[in-house]
């Protein structure tokens, strides 16, 4: 009885915080863009859609993730089919370094990129020396969307490439060999069972893509790129309480965003589990590489991983880097900028509030997923599905929206108090950081209490451990792996988190790393260095983060990353 | 302590559902102290369910349980007292042998130095001393249920339930566990629950079983009583083999019926209620109780149809007006009949039941 007491009050403490956070803040979003004061009216959705201003700027954006979400799958399938299906030396330290695009928000890159790239950047230059151009080209200026793809595909792809390495370990191998020994050459083997099967992994994955680079502000502000749905409402967040048509423009990121994941879950509905079928007997056969196959594989790897780690390696030239003008390479290198980086008033506080941010946000995601998780799993209680699917909501939801529904929701009705983040937005900070990444971990422990077997706990109870002290004893610890990785990647994406800080922290002192970054590239003199160097800080630090959830989890990372 | 001579545990109209499937319809049965009970029964017949709500790890519809005379419906599985060996073991994979024996008594709040004590001689008692320090993915599947056995017993329990904890052993390690597990219950006065679809570890280890079907049981009794007098039809042939033939009552007299059946008149007995004349009933024959010569109360003329040597008995199939029987007799060397041969089928009236259902 009092277990099942128990129960439901855990169910309402986070029903109380995703309803509060969460519902009401889109509920306030949807109400501001579609009533006013004479009741119900599409006014501003019809002004949003005749201005051509606007519908510019959401074809633009609508493009934009097209073009990244092709990018990826361009990207990320040839690496890993080869890593799902073949064996060759160095595999795993290749396959972890494929994460690496992930510990670097895009924007910070895009630092280093307009650098690289710009009229005097090193691009041009080399093309100069060597004759091949006459004068120098302003790459970004001339292809700004280009840039911003490109960008948006070095940072995502390996969130594609995860998903597929993951859907693709679970296909029986039987299921291709067969195939195989019925004519079909290896192309058509892959296109025809490995493909359909690989489907809702690949689908799963794609949306979450296209969502990320729908609704990604921090690359096109820093390209200066202000044509885009992100930025626009960025704009708007000024006059969040006076212009609904802010509102309206939210609110269609969100039923795009919804779209996308809807249609994604419906297909990967549709195809069903005839992947994993066979799972039971899957002795994955990894075939060993022949040596020009794994020349090509080599130079494959080589060429994605140098051109992902590009904005890593250029944010690095640019923290270390003196007199960069004109030139391949800086002409002087120094250790300042890092220096600088630890010891300016801003940064020190961004990172301290990042770090607090951060650590809280994953605390409490660690508290709620695995909750939620046990709520659905075990302790089955009606309404357990009802939660874990107001838990997956978050990956329909982009931070964008989330921000500008808490500016707008909480601001209003709770003026300076510590829920409007104009007075102070740490507590909003930790809420929208924890719920965007809540979908992760209630998957990442989820998926580790369907592999542990109920009858452990069933023996425990047997021998006498309460309720209580079965989770603690037995539950738990076969699960740490699980909830230990999830935590560390809620705390790395955290700490990376744009939209949501660059809208909400609006005073110095509240700034998340981020913010600052952002704000240090509008400091004059070598505020762009000491921006670097605060992104290589951060880097080095979600690197560390990411390399050890990977350890922990393993293939299974995969599975996290996943829209359905 | 325990009074003796009330049942140990006794389940009163146990039924339970799950979803439009009748797990469980009206089970009734009381197991006394110290006594080796069986549920006996095919998979899906309900038996582990009944094993778990003993435990308190499932819910009953209706009925109630006692142990010992106290009704245990208000008590969580972590008070029932009563532990169970699992099926898969589920010994915990982050604890040592050491710790996974030893988790009761720490739950229990038992002394260190006890639990140090009790732990050692549980693993003595199931000669594994010396292994505490081994995590359960070091032991070979006997050694790990070993380890099940001994996190049961370190407890001291009145009650040990064992939910087919044999099923996961090679047939080599299984005859020996299975020798192991009786020699563990002749030294303690625990209550044993075994449940098993496995008929051989029912008859050589139970004191009484009771055999289950569909969520019912359909007999109760001792291993020997079950085989030489089966109640039904479905218990006949789930225990053993058996001739069934089917036939009419002709005649009763005293303990005696005479039914007509297809391969002429037969002489059989009945238990329980006197069957009506004119009925359609079965008559049961064990293999091992036909023979091929000598004289008896039944007897008909036969064609082997075949002779298969299965090792210490030769197993033929014997035509009678086509009609099949089974029948076993041990090996001779040199004279076993062979196909073909003309034999006269003889069985003792004492050694055929007549059952109605």
């Amino acid at each position: 009885m009092s277990a099942r007491f128990r129960s439901w009050m855990l169910f309402s403490v986070i029903a109380l915080f995703l309803g509060a956070f969460l519902l009401w803040p889109l509920a306030h979003v949807f109400r501001k863009a579609l009533f006013d004061s004479n009741g119900f009216t599409v006014f501003y959705f019809k002004a949003l859609v005749t201005d051509p201003l606007q519908i510019r700027a959401i074809g633009t954006s609508l493009f934009i993730a097209v073009m990244v979400t092709i990018g990826c799958v361009i990207v990320a399938l040839p690496p890993a089919w080869l890593v799902a299906r073949r064996t060759f030396p160095g595999k795993n330290m290749i396959s972890a370094l494929m994460l690496v695009p992930l510990i670097l928000p895009p924007f910070v890159g895009a630092v280093g990129m307009k650098i690289l790239f710009a009229r005097s950047g090193s691009l041009s230059t080399l093309l100069m020396h060597m004759g091949i151009v006459s004068g120098p080209i302003d790459w970004l200026g001339q292809f700004p969307l280009v840039g911003i793809v490109v960008m948006e595909v070095m940072h995502l792809f390996p969130i594609l490439y995860l998903n597929l390495v993951a859907a693709l370990a679970n296909i029986d191998p039987s299921l291709e060999e067969a195939a195989g020994n019925l004519g079909a050459s290896p192309w058509r083997v892959f296109k025809r069972i490995s493909l359909p099967l690989a489907g809702p992994g690949l689908f799963g994955g794609i949306v979450l893509v296209f969502i990320w680079s729908f609704t990604e502000l921090g690359t096109p502000l820093v390209f200066g790129y202000r044509r885009v749905l992100p930025v626009m409402i960025y704009d708007s967040v000024s006059e969040v309480g006076t212009n609904p048509m802010g509102y309206a423009q939210v609110t269609l990121v969100l039923i795009i965003s919804a779209l996308g994941f809807w249609v994604s879950k419906y297909i990967s509905g549709n195809r069903g589990n005839v992947a994993t079928l066979g799972r039971l007997s899957v002795s994955t056969k990894e075939k060993a590489l022949s040596l020009p196959g794994m020349l090509a594989t080599y130079t494959l790897f080589g060429i994605v991983l140098f051109v992902a780690t590009l904005p890593h390696i250029s944010v690095i030239l640019v923290s270390c880097g003196k007199r960069w003008f004109l030139t391949v390479l800086p002409e002087e290198f120094t250790l300042a900028f890092f220096g600088r980086a630890l010891s300016m008033e801003l940064t020190q506080t961004a990172l301290f509030n990042s770090l607090f941010l951060s650590i809280c946000a994953a605390t409490l995601d660690v508290f709620m997923g695995f909750s939620i998780a046990w709520l659905c799993v075990r302790s089955r209680i009606r309404g357990g599905d009802l939660l874990d699917t107001l838990a997956m909501l978050p990956l329909a939801v982009p931070g964008i929206v989330i921000a500008f529904g808490y500016l707008g929701c909480f601001s209003g009705h709770f003026p300076n108090t510590y829920l409007d983040p104009r007075f102070n937005p740490m507590l909003l900070l930790i809420a929208s950081y924890s719920i965007r990444r809540l979908p992760y971990i209630v998957r990442a422990i989820h998926a580790g209490l369907q592999q542990v077997s109920s009858a452990y706990e069933d023996a425990a109870a047997n021998l006498g451990a309460t309720p209580l002290r079965i989770i603690r004893r037995i539950t738990l610890p076969l699960v740490a792996a699980n909830l230990l990785a999830g935590a560390i990647l809620c705390f790395a994406f955290s700490m990376l988190e744009v939209a949501d800080s660059i809208i909400l922290a609006q005073t110095e002192r509240f700034y998340p790393i981020t913010k600052a970054i952002y704000a240090l590239m509008d400091i004059l003199e070598n505020g762009v260095n000491v921006a670097a160097a605060l992104g290589v800080w951060a880097m080095a630090l979600l690197g560390a983060a990411m390399l050890w959830a990977s350890c922990l989890l393993g293939k299974k990372m995969g599975q996290m990353f996943h829209a359905s | 302590m325990h009074s003796n001579n009330s049942s140990m545990i006794e389940v009163r109209n146990i039924a339970k559902r799950f979803g439009s499937v009748t797990a469980l319809d009206n089970i009734r049965f009381s197991v006394s102290r110290g006594e080796l009970f069986f549920l006996l029964g095919p998979s899906g017949c309900g038996k582990t369910t009944m094993l778990r709500i003993l435990a308190g790890l499932e819910t009953q519809d209706k009925g109630s349980i006692l142990y010992n005379g106290k009704d245990v419906a208000e008590l969580p599985p972590h008070k029932r007292g009563a532990p169970m060996v699992f099926q898969n073991y589920a010994l915990w994979p982050h604890m040592s042998v050491y710790e996974n024996v030893a988790f009761g008594l720490v739950e229990s709040k038992t002394p260190k130095k006890e639990i140090v004590a009790r732990v050692n001689q549980a693993l003595e008692q199931v000669n594994l001393f010396g292994m505490g320090n081994r995590m359960p993915n070091q032991l070979s599947g006997g050694q790990q249920q070993r380890v099940v056995l001994a996190r049961a017993l370190v407890m001291n329990p009145h009650t040990v339930l064992l939910d087919e904890p044999l099923s996961n052993l090679d047939a080599k390690l299984r005859s020996e566990m299975r020798e192991e597990i009786e020699a563990l219950h002749k030294n303690t006065d625990i209550t044993f629950i075994y449940v098993t679809h496995d008929q051989i570890e029912a008859l050589s280890l139970a004191d009484r079983m009771a055999m289950m079907d569909n969520g019912k049981i359909c007999a109760i009794g001792t291993p020997s009583a079950l085989y030489h007098r089966p109640p039904s039809l479905f218990c006949a042939t789930f225990l053993g083999e058996a001739n069934a033939l089917q036939g009419t009552v002709l005649n009763v007299v005293g303990n005696m019926v005479i039914t007509d059946t297809a391969i002429g008149k037969i002489k059989a007995v009945y238990q329980g209620n006197t069957p009506t004349i004119g009925t359609s009933v079965n008559c049961i024959i064990r293999p091992e109780n036909i023979r091929i010569d000598g004289a008896g109360d039944n007897s008909a003329q036969a064609i082997i149809l075949s002779s298969r040597m299965t090792g210490a008995t030769t197993t033929l199939l014997l035509d009678v007006n086509g009609t099949i029987l089974r029948a076993v007799m041990l090996n001779e060397y040199g004279s076993n009949p062979a196909a073909g041969t003309m034999v006269t089928a003889v069985f003792k009236a004492t050694d055929t039941i007549v059952v109605t259902s």
